[in-house]
């Protein structure tokens, strides 16, 4: 039944690695044990490359491409850890912070936090963005879980997660611009939403604390980001490694 | 038109989201939540995708229309000719209005739209608060 594809040889970093040809080059850069930070990226998910955060440079292309929707192709040669790359880098994460409202010190998520993560991996200590303070508000009207637009960077996991493993597609994106959210149903309270099965996936997915389970307080929530892979392997492959 | 159930198989089901849209707001003048409702009920589309398409163009309202509709231009020479000015007038009177991007007009500068006619708004000759 194994169907050998095409493979494709590539360098990373002046690394030569060989991966499928239709492979990402986030793929290979994981394959060659190498890392670009992500947060809209989550494995078992189509990606969208809303983020930013993987842009990496192709030798003789003229611009950034994100690596997690770019295929590999033969003899390219990635580098993902210029200057020019990191100064974005960090610029995109200061932005994030910049436009919502995280406030580390009383989050669920503190701790286990995608967003921390990666403004400690690119030395991000203050914003040269101004504050936003944008006027969001809580969604509780869900029985077991909570929705804070304050702490939502937008990259549509939860979205994803809903729509492609659990079917549902309680949620999408709302409105445009500063106004953009994520929107239950017809922008309703999450509880009045028939559609949602209350499986808690997209919580699993959200890689900051806006997803939350209620009983979790500051620093206390788990994510499980592992679970979409798990779940679409288990779907399409039926190989099950969430026991 | 929006309750009208697709014959299965219909390959422009996605495509005609935006047209029924239109439709649903030509008659009644903005997007009624029971329409938009219908309308993903008879498309088999989920309510959140539907909400999305309809709430990210400016042109869907989705609250009914007042009375009298007032429309600020922004253009260039709008704003040169004095349309922030325009726009503070209004709001100290406590006119509500929406604002467009140009209206092609420019001769009329500020220009100002009341229910579709297009005329010269005059900051300073609006009637005292």
């Amino acid at each position: 039944m194994t169907q050998v594809l095409p493979s494709v040889s590539l360098q990373i970093n002046g690394q030569p690695c060989t991966v499928a040809a239709d492979a990402t080059v986030l793929q290979a850069i994981r394959s060659a044990g190498l890392h670009v930070p992500t947060l809209c990226h989550l494995d078992g998910l189509t990606p969208v490359g809303a983020c930013r955060l993987c842009l990496v440079a192709l030798e003789g292309h003229p611009k950034l491409e994100p690596a997690c929707v770019t295929t590999v192709a033969e003899g390219m040669v990635v580098h993902t850890h210029t200057p020019e790359l990191e100064g974005y880098r960090r610029m995109a994460v200061e932005l994030f912070f910049a436009e919502g409202n995280h406030v580390c010190a009383f989050c669920v998520a503190n701790g286990a936090c995608e967003l921390q993560d990666v403004a400690v991996e690119v030395g991000m200590d203050h914003s040269r963005f101004p504050y936003q303070y944008p006027h969001r508000h809580v969604d509780a009207s869900h029985a077991l879980f909570g929705l804070d637009h304050h702490r939502c960077i937008l990259c549509t996991r939860c979205v994803r997660m809903c729509d492609e493993i659990e079917g549902a597609h309680v949620w999408d994106v709302g409105y445009r611009g500063s106004a953009c959210s994520i929107i239950a149903g017809l922008d309703q309270p999450w509880g009045e939403v028939e559609a949602c099965t209350s499986c808690g996936k997209c919580v699993d997915a959200c890689p900051t604390g806006a997803l939350f389970r209620k009983q979790d307080a500051t620093a206390e929530k788990q994510p499980h980001p592992e679970r979409a892979q798990q779940l679409a392997a288990a779907r399409t492959d039926h190989r099950w490694r969430n026991q | 038109m929006a309750t009208t159930p697709d014959r299965p198989g219909c390959h422009a089901l996605d495509a005609s989201l935006i047209e029924r849209l239109h439709a649903v707001q030509q008659r009644h003048g903005y997007l009624p939540r029971a329409e938009l409702q219908q309308l993903a009920v008879a498309m088999q589309r989920p309510l959140s995708d539907v909400m999305g398409v309809a709430s990210f163009y400016h042109l869907f309202r989705l609250v009914p229309p007042p009375l009298h509709r007032c429309v600020v231009c922004r253009g260039t020479a709008c704003f040169v000719r004095g349309a922030e000015r325009l726009e503070a007038g209004l709001r100290r009177r406590g006119v509500a209005f929406e604002t467009a991007s140009c209206v092609g007009a420019c001769g009329q500068a500020p220009v100002l739209v009341l229910d579709g006619t297009v005329g010269c708004g005059d900051p300073g000759a609006l009637p005292e608060p």
